[in-house]
């Protein structure tokens, strides 16, 4: 990671989203101090979580990537073993978790061993144990990864919840879908850098609002990077190659679609499909970095900098 | 098979199926006092490291567990599953030993402080180890040095270095009292309470170092 600078403030909800290598899972264990940094200063909640002791963790959450269970104790069992670690008391732990169970649908897997369960539902249990306590900050890592949309859905409305509350969030994801839904702050992360940190809609309206009209043409007509190199082929359209299709992003909706299929079909292309579709972060990304978000970045010799305080 | 059965027959004609009930009071010993030696210690390193790798220690540490709670509870709970387990078959060998009689109180305690102290070797086994495997290896290598230390293997001279370290030894306690049991000679020392302070000291010392050994174990995990 360099150069990164973030501040989070209570009660908001912060997502960091990149492709991946781009460094989230390494933010998201420096801010849960299961790493250090090499360089640059990190606070959480005015301290170093790498030296923060009891205290600090009662005051955070963190559901890291990849869930870790009790295989043969049951969900509720498991979600009551990591709430006494937290502290809490117990009668008001099991009722904390049995509401959290039923939001996630999980209510009749409650008593059955984890290790029968499918991932999706490992998945929610994770978070419904990183829900459990009230917190002032909430780390979650790939939160939708796994989840069904009636699971993305749950998540959201105890984040807003925790939020209204005061909760500092700060998801990693690569699910820019999900996104909107989930967090009122985009952080783009790429290559251990911030390309933009805005409101989703602040991001969006970066791209002026423009419709893409994607175009798949056929192997035999002319290439869509050829395509790209001549003029416009109508008034108002930029035409990009993406993953081996032409992309028209029209200021006008869908009005030059008639032209630029017509320009198409005079300059040899032979067209196969023809999509609409309204912008989206993955696309805000795209225009930032240059490549799609689910490129891969290219490892780089690992080191931190930077800092992220609610 | 007629050696299997000539085997079969003694055993049954003397009426006694434990096995070493006919060795040497001193080789029987060092095998029940290693047995049960190896069963503390592998029963506690090897699930410490599978619990580093499954990321069970990182969910613990991020749920505001201390370590040194951690790892005390752990050593605590461990030792008497293991006691609970261990038990019948070591009173067992006390009921058919041909010596002595230690008494099944004296054998329990005995066994229960043994068992903690091989909690705890096992504990900086797991954390020295980067994989099961060595972790396994690592067990092996320490407590069966421990083992020679306590005089297990052989009976030190009196007076010499050995025999220094030998009363030093936690897992004395333990071998002595199987010693009486198989109807050895305990060698005449100083009492206990130096192996016991050892043992205790150990312990004290795991616990104390718990942050760095769980900080080691749960980074097998996290790379």
């Amino acid at each position: 990671m360099r150069a990164l600078d973030l501040e989070l403030r209570a009660g908001e909800r912060a997502a960091v989203v990149g492709p991946n290598g781009s460094g989230k899972s390494t933010l998201v264990r420096l801010v849960a101090g299961l790493l250090r940094p090499t360089g640059g200063t990190l606070r959480v909640l005015g301290e170093d979580p790498s030296r923060a002791g009891v205290a600090f963790r009662r005051r955070t959450a963190v559901a890291l990537d990849r869930p870790a269970h009790w295989e043969v104790l049951g969900a509720r069992e498991n979600a009551l073993l990591l709430a006494s670690a937290r502290g809490l008391v117990r009668e008001d732990a099991r009722r904390r978790i049995d509401d959290l169970l039923s939001r996630f649908g999980l209510t009749a897997a409650a008593d059955v061993p984890v290790g029968e369960l499918s991932l999706g539902m490992r998945r929610r249990l994770h978070l419904v144990e990183a829900l459990t306590a009230d917190v002032e900050l909430l780390v979650l890592d790939e939160p939708t990864l796994g989840l069904d949309p009636e699971g993305v859905l749950a998540l959201a409305g105890e984040l807003g919840r925790r939020a209204e509350r005061g909760t500092a969030v700060l998801l990693a994801t690569n699910d820019v879908g999900a996104v909107p839904r989930l967090a009122g702050r985009v952080v783009f992360l790429a290559a251990g850098r911030v390309l933009a940190d805005d409101a989703p809609a602040a991001l969006l309206a970066r791209l002026g609002g423009r419709t893409r009209l994607e175009v798949t043409l056929a192997a035999t007509g002319r290439s869509a990077a050829e395509l790209v190199r001549d003029p416009p082929p109508a008034p108002g359209v930029v035409l990009r190659e993406s993953e081996g299709r032409l992309v028209a992003e029209s200021d006008g909706g869908t009005e030059p679609l008639p032209d630029l299929l017509r320009a198409l079909l005079d300059r040899g292309a032979t067209v196969q499909g023809v999509g609409v579709r309204e912008p989206d972060l993955g696309d805000v990304f795209l225009e930032l970095a240059g490549r799609p978000l689910g490129s891969p970045v290219p490892e780089r010799p690992s080191g931190a900098t930077g800092g992220a305080s609610p | 098979m007629s050696a299997a059965r000539a085997e079969w027959m003694i055993a049954l004609r003397r009426r006694r199926l434990l096995a070493l009930s006919e060795a040497p009071p001193a080789h029987a010993a060092a095998a029940y006092t290693a047995l049960f030696v190896l069963f503390g210690v592998f029963g506690s390193a090897i699930p410490l490291v599978r619990d580093g790798q499954a990321g069970i220690l990182t969910r613990w540490k991020l749920a505001g567990l201390a370590p040194g709670r951690l790892l005390s509870e752990r050593l605590a709970a461990q030792s008497t599953l293991d006691v609970l387990e261990s038990l019948p078959a070591a009173l067992l060998v006390l009921a058919l030993g041909s010596g002595s009689h230690p008494g099944a109180l004296r054998l329990a305690v005995s066994l229960a402080f043994g068992l903690l102290v091989a909690n705890a070797v096992g504990a900086w086994a797991a954390a020295a180890a980067r994989s099961l495997a060595e972790s396994a290896l690592f067990a092996s290598v320490g407590s069966l040095l421990l083992l020679h230390a306590a005089g297990v293997f052989r009976t030190p001279a009196p007076g010499s270095l050995a025999a220094l370290v030998e009363s030093l030894s936690p897992f004395r306690v333990l071998h002595e009292t199987f010693l009486q049991a198989a109807g050895g000679a305990t060698a005449a020392s100083s009492g206990w309470g130096p192996a016991l302070a050892v043992g205790a000291g150990l312990v004290g010392l795991t616990v104390l170092a718990s942050g760095a050994l769980v900080e080691s174990l749960a980074r097998s995990r996290e790379g």
